[in-house]
This record gives C-alpha cells, sequence and structure tokens, in this order.
C-alpha cells in the first residue's frame, strides 16, 4: 500500500477534502519551508511570521474546494502567504501609528538556529537588507530572487504587470547593493 | 568601462546567490502547531456556521410571514372593507350587523 508522503498533491488535497487531517499534515511538511521563506523574508524572524505562516495553510485548508488545480500548489500556497505578509505588514503600520511601535518584537524561536555561525550572520545580513525595503520591493525581490519564480509568475501571484515587475526589482536591487556590498565584504 | 561593467555584473550574481541561499526554517513541530490550531478553528467553524444557518433559516421564515401579512392586508383593504380595528383582529361584522343577524336567527327559530 502506498503511504501518504508518496502521494501526489492532487490526491492528499482529495484525502484532505474527506477530513483526513494526517494528508494535510503531509501538505503542510511539503510546503512548510517554502512558505517560511516567504514569510520570513517578508516579516523577519518574528512571531508574526510564524502566525502568517500558520494562517496560511489555516486559509488553504479553509478553500481547500476552491482549489481548481490552474495554477501548482506551490504557487497557490504562496500566493496566500504573500497576501497575508503585506496584509500583516499593513496592520503592523497601523499599530505603529497607534501606539507608536516601531518594530516587530523579534522572536529568537521561530527559526530553527543554523549551528554553522556564517551561516547565521549571512542570514542576518540578509534580513536586515530585506527589512529596508518598502513592502511592494520587498514582495518583488521574495518571490523572484529568493523563492526563484520567473518574472511572470511573479507578477501573475502579485497580481501586477510584468513591467511593473521588472522596474521594482531593478530598483530594489539597486538599494539591496548598497546595503548589501558593505556586509559582504 | 568594460571592468566597471564586469565587476559590476559580479556583485549583481554574488546579490542574486545570497538571496537564493537564503532558506530560514519554522521551528521544529510547525505541521502539528498547525494541524491543533486547525482542530480548535474548526470548532469555532462549525458553531458559527450552525449560528449562521438558525439566523438565515429565522430571516427567511420572517420575511415570508411578513409578505404573507402584507398581501393579506392588501387583499382586504381592496375588497372595500377598510383597515378598521375590527377586521385587523378579525371580527368582521359591526354591532348592527351582528344584532340584525341574531334577531333573524330568532325569527326563523
Amino acid at each position: 500500500m502506498k503511504e501518504l508522503r508518496d502521494l501526489g498533491d492532487n490526491e492528499l488535497i482529495e484525502l484532505s477534502k474527506k477530513g483526513d487531517s494526517r494528508a494535510f499534515g503531509v501538505i503542510i511538511s511539503r510546503y512548510e519551508e517554502q512558505v517560511a521563506r516567504t514569510v520570513i523574508s517578508m516579516l523577519g524572524n518574528t512571531q508574526e511570521a510564524e502566525d502568517v505562516g500558520q494562517e496560511t495553510f489555516i486559509r488553504f485548508y479553509n478553500s481547500l474546494d476552491k482549489f481548481r488545480g490552474d495554477s501548482a500548489l506551490a504557487t497557490y500556497i504562496t500566493r496566500i502567504a504573500i497576501n497575508l505578509s503585506l496584509n500583516e505588514i499593513k496592520k503592523n503600520k497601523k499599530t505603529v501609528s497607534l501606539f507608536e511601535r516601531t518594530d516587530s518584537i523579534p522572536h529568537p524561536d521561530v527559526i530553527e538556529p543554523d549551528n554553522d555561525f556564517e551561516n547565521n550572520e549571512k542570514r542576518e545580513m540578509i534580513e536586515t537588507a530585506l527589512k529596508q525595503l518598502h513592502p511592494s520591493f520587498r514582495s518583488v525581490v521574495v518571490l523572484r530572487l529568493v523563492q526563484g519564480y520567473s518574472t511572470k509568475e511573479t507578477a501573475r501571484i502579485l497580481q501586477l504587470p510584468v513591467g511593473t515587475v521588472l522596474s521594482r526589482l531593478s530598483r530594489a536591487q539597486k538599494s539591496l547593493k548598497e546595503i548589501l556590498t558593505p556586509l559582504m565584504k | 568601462m568594460a571592468a566597471m561593467d564586469e565587476n559590476e555584473n559580479r556583485e549583481d550574481r554574488e546579490m542574486e546567490e545570497l538571496l537564493s541561499s537564503y532558506r530560514p526554517v519554522f521551528k521544529g513541530g510547525f505541521a502539528g502547531r498547525v494541524l491543533e490550531r486547525l482542530d480548535e478553528t474548526q470548532g469555532k467553524l462549525i458553531t458559527h456556521d450552525f449560528n449562521n444557518m438558525v439566523y438565515s433559516m429565522f430571516r427567511r421564515i420572517a420575511t415570508v410571514g411578513a409578505a404573507a401579512i402584507a398581501i393579506l392586508l392588501f387583499s382586504i383593504y381592496l375588497s372595500g372593507r377598510g383597515l378598521d380595528r375590527d377586521i385587523l383582529i378579525g371580527d368582521s361584522y359591526s354591532d348592527d350587523e351582528l344584532v340584525s343577524y341574531l334577531l333573524y336567527q330568532d325569527i326563523e327559530e
């Protein structure tokens, strides 16, 4: 008998629709790394990132019936994750203006620490750089450069024209280079 | 000039490589935490769905009832009897009519 882990996405979705939580657990394990990369790149190593990561899968579960398989499951989940991250940033901005909070509270337990010091240093350097970009530019960088989606796919996920994605990417790359080059030396 | 371009391209490549190597992962047990939260949320969702269903059923019944009352009143109004208090409480005979009816009944007997 086939193990759940060996099943394809569509079979796991069908089982999840029938209420098989183990099947949905396999979907989570399969895509949690991708979601982590998206939400942590967008929100940093914060508790909000973990919450948005969880919310991404909950939203996906609640919309299982609506998933028709027009796009790859990875793209569908990434779209939910990026939209929720952008919403969270907007929400945080309102909180900042109300309570004068300057930044999200760092939560070191959200990310699995890397034993390699150099990797940890690199990670922090990237997080610092990404945080300095405007969210609309950050989302393009996250999808295009961190996740490795094509420009066309990035445009489709963000529902933006390809030209806008290209111009935002070019400006973001310029800013990132200014921030990262001194740190990389 | 060519050397500058070359240098810039190298920096771009290094930056892209650095970004694509960024692979943060959630702390262990993430799937379990999601499933746990999902369990809690589903419970709330079921209750919420039930409340919504009762509310929508009540609203439908109330709307149909209100429409029926409106049609009834309108048809009474159209029948030319007007909409006085007796008609509304179901007593469509005036006192005079009632007395003559009772008298007529006595004569017949």
